[in-house]
């Protein structure tokens, strides 16, 4: 059926190597015109393909491209479900706008080219990801994209901040994949196979709750890491010294939600186990509101949408949590509109402020930028969980499914209404402090409109910003039915059914969203002087916040520096010592050996000669005399 | 008495597989190398003898065509190497090594 | 045949199909050297000429596939009165052999170039050289396999020498020369042994032989055995029987050497598997410990000395001695490796011309030095050819998902499956060493100041490396296609 996928992976890799090659002889705006259409024909292809599944007549596919070494099990082969259709729609289809706007970002880099070299090779790595069809080749894509994000945090690796973040983002990742990799180990040793139709098929019958707990903790610890959960989000804030379109695609709308989508596609291994689960949605109720906070105190534009981010993947990690996978799907799809949407904007104010990204120095912006301002107005409130925008009707999914759920998970929706009252009102403090009000510029500063090729992407996500939820309404479950094939026998949590819940509920999370924007607007649209107090008001919590809780710090005095001296000690003295001595002594030892054979090669006929005539009679004597005995 | 003949070209044979290990002349090594050709060739001749088959005396045909050949390019060789460096010693011919 | 049999001779059935592709080299080779003469036209319709005949080779060589796969118009499979054997074998050995000489012609275009009025004469001597491994590959017979083994080997001492008023050709000749012509000699006095022995120069014969009686008296066959095993492994320079490879490799014109090592390996080891596998399967019991123990000296002493190697010349001379080894690791299962071997040796052979294209294009076609340090910062000086010579480095030392892991793997597997499990564990962990070699060669070209300017490669050594790293990676990547071909390439 849909033997042309793998082109979907192929198009952006092809880009990305194309680019690689001949990037430099492209003149500035080609190369990215180039790459831009690399990923919007996948996005194409993908449409193409995932025709039946809007159509509701398309089943699970499992196709195997080749087999590398059957014999050692090595097979590259792609899953094409509606779970893997929507995430490869929301990549290609997102990617193809950022990678658009970033045309008119990275204009006059001097490393344009390789910029869009390294988003294809992104992209196709992600969707190596998505669309693998077993653990093995998922975690390829899941160390590629580990890699591109590396890469792509550090491209403008000159400032020592930028080298810094990315490093900071490869170690905390090295953590979260290690208990990944633990897991695929435990999973490859139940089931003796890595591959979805082997092991998801059979975790119902064959696997015990035991394993199944193990299997989804350590997978969650994995996921953690990518998806900036707690303890391991400290991370993605500083991987906004990135490009803004990379943290528009990698750290907002695709790569960071690879967590949730692991969690959503080992389904059948998380309902056995209700401990894995309840931990996922715990972590995610915990991230949710402790990133919520974090982000009120943020004076820099991409660290409020970092935290914001953080605490979103959380809200996403309380759904699956809950086993309501489709809701959480279902916000990861809306959340990567808005808040690519956010991104963009933010790198739209960016460019027009000459690369000032402290809130406090902007201010009245909206006279400036119409679109940019309207745009990431939309998209604020979208977030805020104003009906009917696109984050109100799937934040309230996930809220209305924790509710059902009922014991803890009443209190995980406690926390998640407490969120959203808050993710309203860092969203509205943004948004007033940069467009509202009266400029606080520096002098020198003249903000303009973005390009076209800036701003459209900005138009086509707002669309999407307020649509989207429409495809999945207590009044029209199409996301649902779109999705069942995928989720085929897993028993899902749902919103509670009925009107009056559903008006009861709804009308909560619309209050605290409304009062958070309104308490967002009434506590900032006014002159500095008094929004600057009501800060202060908050006395250390607000420090507190404005530090993120010093958690680096934290991290600095209890991991990073016993872990330094450990590695210190076990550099110097262990490894000094044992390994390095050992590997040192096999290196002289082997290279000691050779210098001694090297001695045997004089370099005279007749000594080669006679070491020929000695290797001879060893041979005939031995073989002579074996034979005849 | 076909083994003798089969041991004597088992010593030719020998004897130039040590003079190949022992002289320095270029020129004396490939008559070595000849040598062990013509103990070959006193083999195939003597064990077709033995065996009452022709093929083995065919065969001294063959590689009396080789051993020609090997005349024609080995003393180039040494012609060369003589013009070039003015000796035939092989020895002095050791700079590649190691 | 008896002295009263040979009276009523039957005339022997004639396959011109069955040795065209020999025939067009031969000829071609002639042919080359007579238009020189006749027109003296320029040095690049000669290299287009010996091309020729080398495409030429190939399509009949398909031909002759085709004819061989489906039978038709073929009334013997051993045509020649028995010297010659139609089979997947020969057919596969002989794409090997025209891929490499193809590869080698374009790599050694500058040479060819520079050669002068006698690019003519190299030109032949190529075409003559995979003429003559040709015929050893495809002879079912051991005095026409000495025939292939001499005619090679003879153009290849020419060769050797082709530049000898240069650096240390004429060292590299007479080398080579003397000490190849005393493994010739082994050979033919192996071949004349056990035809004492058994009565028979045919393969078919002398496995027949062993197969239908009980040997009173082996000791004469087995002696011949072990010269023809030595005389073999001498060619295929695989230790303690290498130590000439290096100084020849060193010695010769860079520009040739990639096609010598590479032509001379194959045609070594398709003499060596068919004598094993299709003349001695009987005595596998007797010659598999020996293959073992020189299997396991290869890799060994092979990847030692590579290490400690400055020049990068005599650093590829030992590595082929490691992987000489490694190939032999595959004999060592009989009949059951033959598939992995050829695949080994397609691989290695192309890798090998294309990675001394690269030294030729450095160190310039001629010379006879190419140290490890010319190669310091060559990724910045000349980022292609670093670039497709470090993905042949890393295919040579087995990474996974380039054809050399797929080599390895096959050829250990096939030694492991058949009992010789320390040879394995030894072939690994010599694997690791000889890691450490091209990695050490990456690691000069990638973080090294680049050290002084080097010429622009010529386009043949760029087109050479462009398909040495496609072979790598595709044949990495999907090797199914090329294991299913070498396993049709079994001996008869």
């Amino acid at each position: 059926m849909s033997d042309f996928l793998w082109l979907v992976i192929a198009l952006p890799l092809a880009g990305a190597l194309f680019l690689h090659f001949f990037g430099r002889y492209l003149r500035e705006p080609l190369a990215g015109v180039f790459a831009t259409l690399a990923i919007g024909a996948a996005f194409v292809v993908a449409v193409v393909a995932a025709v039946p599944f809007f159509a509701g007549t398309g089943e699970a596919e499992h196709l195997v491209i080749w087999e590398w070494m059957p014999a050692v099990g090595a097979t590259f082969e792609l899953q094409w479900d509606p779970l893997s259709a929507l995430m490869t729609l929301v990549v290609t289809g997102v990617g193809t706008l950022i990678h658009l706007f970033a045309i008119g970002y990275m204009h006059g880099d001097e490393r344009f080219h390789r910029f869009f070299t390294y988003l294809n090779l992104f992209a196709a790595s992600m969707l190596t990801l998505v669309l693998a069809g077993n653990y093995a080749m998922l975690f390829i894509g899941w160390e590629l994209v580990g890699l591109c994000s590396y890469l792509l945090i550090g491209f403008w690796f000159t400032r020592p901040s930028a080298a810094a973040a990315a490093k900071k983002a490869f170690v905390v990742n090295r953590i979260g994949d290690l208990g990944f990799l633990i897991g695929l180990m435990v999973m490859f040793a139940t089931f003796g196979t890595l591959s979805f139709e082997g092991v998801l098929g059979r975790a119902a019958t064959e696997l015990t709750v035991g394993t199944a707990t193990a299997i989804g903790l350590l997978f969650l610890v994995g996921a953690a890491g990518k998806s900036a959960q707690v303890p391991l989000y400290v991370w993605l804030p500083d991987a906004m010294e990135g490009p803004t379109p990379v943290s528009a695609l990698i750290h907002a709308a695709t790569m960071v939600t690879a967590g949730v989508y692991v969690v959503a596609r080992s389904s059948p291994i998380y309902v056995e186990s209700p401990i894995a689960s309840g931990t996922v949605a715990v972590i995610g109720a915990i991230t949710a509101l402790w990133a919520a906070s974090i982000a009120i105190g943020q004076r820099d534009i991409k660290k409020v949408l970092a935290y914001s981010t953080v605490s979103q993947l959380g809200y996403m990690f309380m759904g699956v949590g809950a086993t309501a996978y489709v809701a959480g799907v279902f916000h990861l799809m809306t959340h990567a509109f808005f808040k690519a949407l956010l991104f963009l904007g933010a790198g739209s104010v960016i460019h027009a402020m000459s690369d000032e990204q402290d809130m406090y120095k902007m201010g009245g912006l909206a006279k400036r930028m119409p679109i940019t301002a309207t745009t990431m107005g939309i998209a604020t409130l979208a977030i805020a969980g104003i009906p009917p925008l696109a984050g109100f009707w799937s934040k309230d999914e996930i809220l209305g499914a924790l509710f059902e759920r009922g014991g803890i998970y009443s209190a995980l929706w406690v926390v998640g209404l407490i969120g959203a009252l808050m993710t309203a009102f860092y969203m509205t403090r943004q948004w007033v402090l940069v467009f509202a009000g009266r400029p606080r510029w520096d002098e020198g500063v003249e903000p303009h409109e973005s390009p076209a090729v800036m701003t459209l992407p900005l138009m086509a996500l707002a669309v999407l910003s307020v649509v989207a939820g429409f495809v999945n309404t207590p009044f029209r479950f199409t996301l649902e039915h779109f999705l069942e094939p995928a989720f085929h026998g897993v028993e899902m949590q749902h919103a509670p059914e009925g009107w009056g819940m559903f008006l009861v509920l709804a009308g909560l999370s619309t209050l605290a969203g409304v009062a958070g924007v309104a308490a967002g607007w009434l506590a900032y649209n006014r002159p500095p002087e008094v929004w600057r107090r009501f800060q202060e008001g908050f006395g250390r919590l607000w420090t507190a916040w404005e530090q993120a809780y010093r958690i680096d710090d934290l991290y600095g005095a209890v991991v990073v520096a016993p872990g330094r001296r450990l590695a210190e000690f076990s550099a110097f003295q262990f490894d000094q010592k044992v390994v390095d001595g050992a590997v040192n002594g096999v290196g002289a030892l082997v290279y000691r050996l050779g210098s001694a054979l090297r001695m045997l090669q004089t370099g005279y006929v007749r000594n080669y000669g006679a070491g020929f005539a000695a290797g001879l009679l060893v041979v005939a004597i031995w073989l002579v005399v074996r034979g005849m005995s | 008495m076909t083994d003798w003949y089969m041991l004597l070209a088992a010593a030719l044979f020998t004897i130039g597989a040590m003079g190949i290990l022992v002289r320095r002349n270029a020129l004396v090594m490939f008559m070595c190398v000849e040598l062990m050709l013509n103990a070959v060739n006193l083999t195939l001749v003597s064990a077709g003898r033995a065996l009452g088959s022709l093929d083995g005396q065919l065969a001294t045909f063959f590689v009396l065509v080789v051993a020609a050949a090997e005349v024609v390019i080995g003393l180039a060789i040494i012609v060369a190497i003589f013009r070039h460096r003015d000796t035939a010693s092989v020895d002095e011919l050791s700079e590649l090594k190691g | 045949m008896t002295l009263a049999q040979a009276t009523m001779i039957d005339p022997p059935v004639v396959s011109w199909l069955g040795i065209a592709p020999e025939l067009v080299l031969g000829v071609g080779a002639a042919l080359v050297l007579l238009i020189e003469v006749q027109w003296k036209p320029s040095r690049t319709a000669i290299a287009w000429a010996g091309g020729a005949a080398v495409i030429a080779a190939a399509l009949l060589s398909v031909l002759l596939h085709a004819r061989i796969e489906s039978g038709d118009g073929i009334s013997t499979f051993l045509p020649f009165a028995g010297m010659i054997a139609l089979d997947g074998f020969g057919v596969f050995a002989r794409y090997v052999l025209l891929a490499v000489a193809g590869l080698g012609l374009l790599a050694a275009q500058r040479m060819v170039q520079e050669a002068g009025t006698r690019a003519a004469e190299m030109v032949a001597l190529m075409l003559l050289a995979t003429a003559g491994f040709s015929l050893m590959a495809i002879s079912a017979n051991l005095i026409l396999t000495f025939l292939g083994l001499e005619i090679g080997s003879i153009s290849l001492y020419v060769l050797a020498g082709y530049v000898r008023e240069r650096g240390n050709s004429d060292e590299a000749a007479i080398k080579y020369f003397l000490l190849g012509s005393f493994a010739s000699a082994v050979f033919v006095y192996g071949v004349a042994l056990v035809f004492a022995g058994t009565g028979n120069f045919s393969i078919q014969g002398v496995h027949d032989y062993l197969d239908g009686v009980v040997v009173f008296e082996p000791g004469v066959i087995l002696l011949g055995l072990a010269l023809l095993v030595v005389g073999l492994t001498f060619k295929v320079t695989a230790a303690p029987f290498h130590s000439w490879a290096p100084d020849v490799y060193q010695g010769a014109p860079a520009g040739v050497v990639g096609f010598m090592a590479a032509i001379a390996k194959i045609g070594g080891f398709a003499g060596l598997v068919r004598i094993l596998v299709s003349a001695f399967p009987d005595l596998a019991g007797d010659w598999a410990p020996v293959v073992a123990a020189i299997a396991a000296v290869s890799m060994v002493v092979g990847s030692v000395l590579a290490i400690v190697q400055d020049d990068i010349r005599r650093l590829l001379a030992y590595s082929g001695v490691a992987h000489a080894g490694f190939i032999l690791t595959g004999v060592l299962s009989g009949g059951e490796g033959t598939a992995e071997i050829w695949f080994y040796l397609a691989i290695y052979a192309v890798q090998l011309v294309a990675a001394f294209a690269v030294v030729a294009a450095v160190s310039g076609p001629s010379g006879s030095r190419s140290a490890l340090s010319d190669y310091a910062g060559l990724a910045q000086r000349q980022p292609f050819l670093a670039a497709t010579f470090a993905v042949i480095l890393l295919g040579m030392g087995g990474i996974p998902l380039t054809a050399g892991f797929v080599a390895k793997f096959g050829v250990f597997s096939d030694a492991w499956a058949a009992g010789h499990e320390w040879v394995v564990i030894v072939g690994v962990l010599a694997s690791v060493v000889a890691f450490f070699l091209y990695l050490r060669v990456i690691v000069t070209m990638y973080m090294d100041e680049p050290a002084g300017e080097a010429a622009a490669a010529p386009l043949g050594v760029r087109w050479v490396t462009s398909v040495a790293v496609v072979v790598t990676l595709l044949f990495g990547v999907f090797p199914g296609p090329l294991l299913d071909l070498a396993g049709r390439a079994l001996p008869l």
